[in-house]
């Protein structure tokens, strides 16, 4: 029983991260039904620009803002130089895909050249707090904290603000939201922004699990896609509920009862991911109408 | 000087067999097939457990590897190929991982797989027909490469034909609107996992040469990299035509592999991996972004895409 708790809790935890990080797929899927398989590389960088600052003697949280400007940045800046000019020649969604997949090997590869193969850490990672079922390091609470704020955040971004609702709105339907006057270029910038945002604090906080290395992210993006596909492709509030079950499902499944090498905790999410596509595309909170 | 056009035709035969394969599914019938390399491990893996486990001979174990690729194509086809094109493409992703994360560390398969310690030993019978097939004369590498390059004409020269005829004609039609093939009374399903199997089977084909070539098999040598290689040599060379996978190839790989001549006081041997990683990605994107149907392609043939 003790162990299930902790590995429990180990899944929320991880859920937590890939959570972060899936919103920001949705949300970027939901706008403009592009599948970024660069998303994960974007974890990476935020995780690695967060290390520049660390190194330079500042505290992680002040190191995250940056880490969260380049982010914001990267995705911003490539959406004006990249992707809307693809889309405004008219390039298919599946070309688009394959241009995400040359760039998550350009990113991830520049990743590597800098900084170089080896494991960092942003600092020692601190001794287990015993909570009786579970046990959890300072870091692993930070995350779920920092997780729930983050989400918390986006949440009430999507339902009270102006851009939250042109957001939602177009996800929901691009042309009658083009019809009604929503300037869609700008939202779909300001969605690239924001996906760029949380991808890239979600990066820093995967490293605070304790380990950063320029695949960390990549590795990462087919749990992100199991979330965000459980969840309900375009739904950002599916695409969280989603990611904590993939968490927590790839933990439980290295249960002592069911004997899982860990190697292949991560092909259990997998499993999931694919049952979920064949059974039920739409995810749990998905609407049928939007596959 | 010989050396390295060895090593790069070998390398590019063996990639040009598995973007043939792609580009049936891709190409000719509009197929997003993006765990290409689970059908290349299948069958450098399974070559490689019949001879050494099972101690079965070559042209056995070299037609179950076919088989076995084949197979697993259709299991994988059957329920996977109603899916909408993207997830199609992350379904298969997927398959590739699971089946990479499986032959390396799954309960009992490891077993056969030997997980990450990997097999070796399984090439020497292979080496040792040179004598019987009269190609005695040519050092093994020069051997394989003739063996390779002979798998390429005749996938080739199959692939043509078969593409010429009617069922060609109709994964043609798949590809370019689905809906009427089904209005015109075919069995489209049918036709996609014919050709998903098809092209299975000469990936499986490309990973039994491959095994070869590596002389031991381990899961590190079958990232999705292997994959985007192979889409990369599809793409440069054309989508939908039939000597755009060779020529895609042997120009990626010439490239690929001329990186290595620059000396090690302009960038280290660790760099100028990722520098050629930088590369594919970049060539990847610039391919779409300024010749989206390739060299060789026709652009009227390749924008169709939903």
């Amino acid at each position: 029983m003790q162990e299930a708790f902790q590995l429990l809790a180990n899944g929320i935890v991880i859920g937590s991260v890939i959570a972060v990080a899936a919103v920001g797929l949705s949300l970027v899927f939901g706008v403009l039904g592009l599948i970024n398989v660069a998303h994960g590389d974007f974890l990476t960088l935020g995780a690695f620009t967060a290390l520049v600052f660390v190194g330079l003697g500042l505290p992680l949280y002040v190191a995250a803002v940056p880490a969260i400007a380049a982010g914001a940045l990267a995705m911003g800046g490539l959406e004006k130089v990249l992707w809307k000019p693809m889309r405004d020649r008219g390039t298919s969604n599946v070309n688009l895909l394959i241009i995400s997949i040359g760039l998550a090997l350009v990113l991830r590869h520049v990743i590597f050249w800098i900084f170089g193969a080896r494991v960092q850490r942003f600092g020692p990672v601190s001794e287990r707090i015993d909570f009786g079922l579970f046990a959890l390091t300072p870091q692993d609470i930070i995350i779920v904290v920092g997780s729930a704020i983050a989400l918390i955040g986006t949440g009430l971004m999507l339902q009270k603000t102006r851009i939250g609702t042109a957001m939602r709105a177009l996800s929901d339907n691009k042309d009658l939201a083009e019809a009604s006057g929503i300037n869609v270029s700008r939202v779909i910038l300001y969605t690239w922004v924001i996906a760029g945002a949380l991808t890239a604090y979600g990066g820093v906080l995967l490293g605070l699990q304790g380990r950063l290395f320029p695949n960390m992210g990549w590795f990462l993006l087919l749990l992100i896609f199991a979330g965000v596909i459980l969840g309900g492709i375009g739904s950002a509030y599916g695409a969280m509920i989603g990611s904590l079950i993939i968490g927590v499902a790839q933990e439980m499944a290295t249960h002592s009862i069911i004997g899982l090498p860990a190697d292949l905790k991560t092909a259990v999410a997998f499993l999931v991911l694919i049952l979920v596509l064949l059974v039920r595309p739409q995810g749990i909170f998905g609407r049928r109408k939007a596959i | 000087m010989i050396a390295y056009f060895q090593t790069v035709l070998i390398t590019a035969g063996i990639f040009a067999l598995l973007a043939q394969g792609l580009n049936l599914h891709r190409g000719y019938t509009g197929l997003l097939n993006f765990g290409h390399v689970a059908f290349f491990a299948i069958g450098s893996y399974t070559m490689a457990i019949m001879i050494v486990t099972f101690e079965f001979g070559l042209l056995i174990s070299f037609i179950a590897a076919m088989l076995a690729a084949t197979i697993f194509g259709i299991v994988v086809a059957l329920p996977a190929i109603r899916l909408r094109t993207d997830y199609l493409a992350i379904v298969t992703i997927t398959i590739g991982e699971i089946f990479r994360l499986v032959i390396q560390s799954g309960p009992g398969v490891t077993e056969l797989t030997r997980g990450p310690r990997g097999i070796r030993g399984y090439s020497n019978e292979f080496f040792f027909l040179r004598e019987d097939l009269g190609l005695g004369f040519l050092d093994p590498q020069m051997y394989l490469l003739v063996i390779v390059w002979a798998a390429v004409i005749v996938v080739g020269l199959l692939l043509f034909l078969l593409l010429r005829s009617p069922w060609g004609r109709v994964l043609k039609g798949i590809r370019e609107d689905e809906d009427a093939m089904r209005a015109l009374g075919k069995n489209v399903t049918s036709y996609k996992i014919q050709s998903f199997a098809i092209g299975a089977a000469i990936a499986g084909l490309a990973g039994v040469l491959f095994a070869m070539d590596i002389g031991s098999l381990s899961p590190v040598a079958y990232l999705p990299l292997i994959t985007f290689q192979a889409w990369t040599i599809m793409m440069l060379g054309g989508m939908g035509t039939h000597l755009g996978p060779i020529i895609g190839s042997i120009i990626f790989w010439s490239i690929f592999n001329g990186t290595l001549f620059i000396p090690d006081s302009i960038v280290t041997g660790a760099e100028a991996a990722y520098l050629r990683q930088i590369g594919v990605g970049a060539l990847i994107m610039l391919i779409i972004i300024v010749r989206p149907q390739g060299i060789l392609g026709s652009r009227e043939e390749m924008v169709l895409d939903k």
